[in-house]
């Protein structure tokens, strides 16, 4: 085909129309719409004609205030993740909580061992002192007068013998020495 | 009715001001200057009839919401209109559908040749084998070949409804135009084999 009856060919085409029907339904319809007062649009927009300034600047405004929202509020959030983090007395580098927790667990068992252990020392130590200062004591209880009447009356001993007797004594001096 | 004639009568500057200002009516006789032409270039891009209708309604009441904050460059208002379907279109294909079938021609192309005589069933397989090729083209390129071919707009409306600079709008035309011979010129060896 050549190039003019190409162009024959295409400008048959410009017989193309639509339904007068049709036509006449959307006109209606369209002028029926109220026209917008904000001239933004986005049909507008995407036509980019920069002549229309206008709505380009209200766009941009629109944007700038959306824009400023959603950078204020990630900027809280992360203000307050990082004061969580950061601030928390338990914030170790490098320490999860549940290992803390389980350390604490191990000292507090710790504790309570070496409690126990004073406690077990207090008491033997308490008995340990009595039982010295029994034996160390010079007016022992069980080397009283009294008592050693008693545990002669009680045994019966009744000698005549003087030598007995004076060996008994010697052997008291001693003892009481 | 008085109104409606004088708004007929009206420059398109004098109407888009009245509309700027919110005035319904005057948009609506811009809506009848412009809604075919919108209309044609979306039903070339998405070959569907509802499909065409539906986005060209949005084309002109998103146009129409967003007129206070329109404001005069020196272009035909078509650019600021083809700019807002070219985007319709592109949001259809992300949204929708993901592509156009290249083998379904719209009754509406092959009506085009109402004569049931040979010639016009040649000129009618014509048709279809142009529309054909012309889906197979890039976004930029079928946007090009409809706005100046089948629509007859200027390469500086072309270049202001595409952001683009008229020189690259003339290379865009070269390469489309070079593509759609080649790809006729095979859909038509192939048909013949």
């Amino acid at each position: 085909m050549k190039k003019r009856d190409l162009k024959k060919a295409l400008s048959a085409l410009h017989t193309i129309k639509p339904s007068k029907d049709y036509a006449r339904t959307s006109r209606l319809n369209i002028l029926l719409v109220p026209q917008k007062t904000d001239t933004f649009s986005s049909d507008f927009v995407v036509n980019g004609n920069s002549k229309h300034s206008f709505g380009v600047v209200l766009y941009a405004n629109r944007t700038m205030r959306v824009a400023s929202f959603v950078v204020g509020g990630a900027a809280i959030v992360m203000l307050a993740y990082v004061a969580t983090q950061q601030l928390s007395p338990l914030f170790l580098p490098g320490l999860s909580q549940t290992k803390i927790v389980a350390e604490a667990d191990s000292v507090d068992r710790i504790i309570d061992i070496e409690l126990q252990r004073v406690t077990y020392f207090k008491t033997t130590s308490k008995e340990s002192s009595n039982a010295i200062n029994l034996i160390t004591t010079k007016t022992l209880d069980h080397l009283n007068d009294g008592i050693i009447n008693s545990e002669v009356q009680s045994l019966n001993v009744s000698s005549t013998d003087p030598q007995l007797n004076q060996n008994i004594n010697e052997f008291l001096d001693v003892i009481n020495n | 009715m008085i109104d409606r004639v004088d708004l007929q009568d009206c420059s398109e500057k004098e109407l888009i001001r009245k509309a700027v200002e919110g005035e319904a009516s005057a948009f609506g006789v811009l809506y009848d200057r412009h809604h075919g032409a919108i209309y044609r270039f979306v039903y070339l891009r998405v070959g569907h009839r509802e499909e065409a209708e539906d986005l060209t309604h949005h084309v002109f009441l998103s146009a129409w919401e967003n007129m206070r904050a329109f404001q005069d460059e020196g272009f035909p208002i078509t650019s600021w209109f083809y700019r807002i379907a070219r985007n319709r279109v592109v949001d259809f294909y992300r949204t929708r559908r993901s592509h156009v079938d290249i083998d379904r021609v719209p009754e509406d192309i092959l009506g085009l040749s109402v004569d049931d005589s040979s010639q016009g069933l040649i000129r009618s397989m014509e048709l279809a084998t142009v529309y054909k090729a012309l889906l197979q083209l890039p976004q930029d390129q079928q946007d090009v070949v409809v706005m100046r071919f089948i629509n007859d707009l200027s390469y500086r409306e072309i270049a202001h409804a595409m952001q683009k600079n008229e020189g690259a709008v003339r290379v865009i035309q070269h390469r489309a135009m070079k593509a759609l011979r080649l790809i006729v010129s095979k859909n038509t060896t192939n048909e013949k084999a």
